[in-house]
């Protein structure tokens, strides 16, 4: 039940992003990246292991969905679920400042290290400028909608903890 | 440390992105046609992304409706039931006037164009943030083949990139990928640039002279547009204006920043160049 939980979370997540999200036309032309928020805020709960197969998954589904160079998102989202996992033991999971901070810090941290892959295959970035300008905002963008995230995610532990409690 | 390498953990992530590794490196070469997996998944995005992209534009409407019908509360008061039936009439009213506007509007510019023009809608953003593509509502089934340019009244939108049955990826101008460029001529003093997608902020493209290594006269407002010489677009539709200039140590400009003309974040209507017809 979990799996079936990710996946659909994980297309209703990219679907909202290059529709209802992109629509908003926030400033600095950038869309919060829901992919990246829903893999730290899963790893946040369940920890390492499985932060990094789900980033892995979420990562290469929004690789073949957005094109281009396949991989580059798939190797972030997979590093950054394994490294928010390593705060699942540390963390009291009821507090909705943990998941804005780790959402804040692995987006600039995990962006960057996109876009320095993407110049690595010859894209024309200027990545000091997108680091002040695109990169800094889209962490500002996904802290405010991590603690939403991570509610869902919260909830849905819960109520797959009862119901396997409840069998 | 030896003994990691016999751990089969290990081993296995160690596989895994060796592999992902070799993915990269092969689907980063220039392709002739799209894969079967990216074509796979993104025909099965697109019925959900039109889905939401409808939904949206629904949602705007209406709420536009109630902010300006929330003025009118005392008066509101008195016809509250009336006013209730007008809201719902309203919201509809204002989103056909709307679409009929945009229709004239694209219609009119379709007759004034020399090109055979096919008018797309856009369904959906790409969803990396790091990629500037959109994805229109016309494909194979409409004539539309890839490379072919794509325009609006304003100016230079892109380029078709991988195409679907019944969509298509657009290639924006400001797309930072490699070998994205248009050939273009500063239309105040007639010098050839090349105008690549990405540059110093996101949302330009970069400017360089196409023949020589520097600028012989540009300045901050000059408008740039399409060249006889590039084979995709027809001359004379408008690229942008220069938004930056940067001197080399001599005081020559080497290369300059341009903003597009067109509101790359507002499309909703484009128009895909089927002939190219220059006068």
């Amino acid at each position: 039940m979990r799996v079936l939980f990710l996946i659909i979370g994980a297309i209703i997540g990219i679907a909202l992003q290059s529709t209802w999200l992109a629509s908003l036309n926030l400033p600095g032309n950038i869309v919060p990246d829901l992919v990246l928020i829903m893999v730290i805020s899963y790893s946040l709960l369940r920890g390492p292991e499985e932060g990094l197969f789900f980033g892995l998954a979420a990562g290469l589904f929004l690789d073949l969905v957005a094109g281009g160079v396949i991989g580059i998102q798939t190797i972030t989202k997979t590093i950054a679920g394994f490294t928010a996992g390593l705060l699942e033991k540390t963390i009291f999971k009821d507090n909705l400042l943990v998941p804005v901070l780790a959402v804040f810090a692995g987006t600039l941290v995990f962006e960057s290290i996109s876009v320095l892959m993407y110049l690595s295959f010859h894209g024309n970035y200027n990545f000091w400028l997108l680091l002040i300008t695109a990169i800094f905002p889209l962490a500002l963008y996904n802290a405010a909608l991590a603690p939403i995230i991570y509610r869902l995610f919260l909830k849905m532990e819960r109520f797959i903890e009862e119901r396997s409690g409840n069998q | 440390m030896f003994h990691l390498f016999t751990n089969r953990r290990f081993l296995l992530i160690a596989l895994v992105i060796l592999l992902i590794t070799w993915v990269m490196f092969v689907s980063s070469q220039e392709k002739t046609g799209e894969g079967k997996i990216h074509y796979f998944f993104n025909s099965a995005m697109i019925p959900l992304e039109s889905l939401f992209n409808s939904i949206g534009n629904t949602a705007t409407g209406s709420w536009e409706t109630i902010i300006t019908l929330s003025t009118l509360k005392e008066e509101n008061d008195r016809l509250k039931t009336e006013n209730d039936k007008l809201k719902a009439h309203q919201t509809g009213l204002d989103l056909l006037r709307a679409e009929n506007r945009r229709l004239r509007s694209s219609l009119q510019y379709m007759e004034d164009q020399p090109h055979v023009l096919i008018p797309a809608e856009i369904i959906s953003v790409n969803p990396n943030n790091w990629n500037w593509t959109v994805v229109i509502n016309k494909g194979k089934n409409f004539q539309i083949a890839k490379n072919m340019a794509v325009i609006t009244p304003r100016g230079v939108v892109g380029r078709i990139g991988e195409v679907r049955g019944n969509n298509a990826d657009v290639i924006l101008m400001t797309d930072p990928r490699d070998g994205n460029f248009i050939g273009g001529v500063v239309s105040r003093t007639g010098n050839m640039v090349i105008v690549t997608g990405g540059g110093q902020y996101r949302g330009e493209c970069s400017v360089k002279p196409a023949v020589e290594s520097y600028f012989s006269n540009i300045t901050i407002g000059d408008l740039v547009v399409t060249s006889e010489t590039s084979e995709i677009y027809p001359r004379g539709i408008p690229i942008g204006r220069i938004s930056q200039i940067t001197k080399m140590t001599n005081n020559l400009v080497s290369k300059a920043s341009l903003k597009p003309a067109v509101n790359l974040g507002l499309l909703q209507t484009v128009y895909v160049i089927k002939e190219k017809r220059d006068q």
